[in-house]
């Protein structure tokens, strides 16, 4: 919610900063974990976009290309390694903690 | 699933203090940081904890393996060297 010019009105973070002067600074985490699922990554990024929409029934969880998924800002990310694993990165905003760390704790503990 | 808030809590803004930063970070035990100067900024290595950090003047990017204790500590130091809203 901003004051402009005697009246309000309502604006995205990011706009609001920008009008403001105000130098946003943007905290991001990646974290790797690897797993062993034979076959594309693209295979692979459509089971764990089944797996996270299944638990995240309320989210937007989306198989975007490249073998990647996004949920808000989160972003996963399945690679094939030299040795025919799959590293599978997860990356998220620091506004979007609770949602990644989720995300990277339902990965990690997956097949355990 | 339920504890998920939709809402984050605060923004950060500014640029960080390096040199505030190793000197948490080495109060809290991590004592091995290697500092380099890079094209947009500077980038932290922490050699034992297989954990790089790259910081420029309006984003830091932790990339840390697996590790969930360290990058919360990290974290944390992070969002007290910053200024918030």
């Amino acid at each position: 919610l901003v004051m402009k010019e005697n009246s309000m009105c309502l604006m995205d973070v990011d706009r609001a900063c920008s009008e403001a002067g105000v130098n946003r600074h943007q905290i991001r985490f990646t974290s790797t974990i690897t797993l062993d699922d034979p076959g594309p990554p693209s295979r692979t990024a459509e089971k764990l976009q089944q797996l996270i929409a299944g638990r995240l029934k309320d989210w937007s969880v989306q198989l975007t290309e490249g073998s990647s998924i996004s949920v808000e800002s989160v972003l996963i990310k399945v690679e094939t390694t030299e040795d025919d694993q799959k590293n599978v990165l997860v990356s998220w905003t620091n506004q979007d903690e609770e949602l990644g760390s989720y995300i990277l704790e339902l990965l990690q503990n997956m097949g355990r | 699933e339920d504890v998920l808030k939709k809402k984050p809590s605060n923004y950060t803004w500014g640029t960080l203090d390096i040199d505030d930063f190793i000197q948490k970070i080495t109060q809290e035990g991590i004592t091995d940081a290697k500092v380099e100067q890079g094209p947009n900024g500077y980038i932290i290595h922490l050699q034992n904890e297989d954990t790089l950090i790259q910081v420029e003047d309006h984003s830091t990017h932790i990339y840390c393996e697996g590790d969930e204790q360290l990058r919360l500590k990290l974290r944390n130091i992070l969002l007290q060297c910053l200024n918030k809203f």
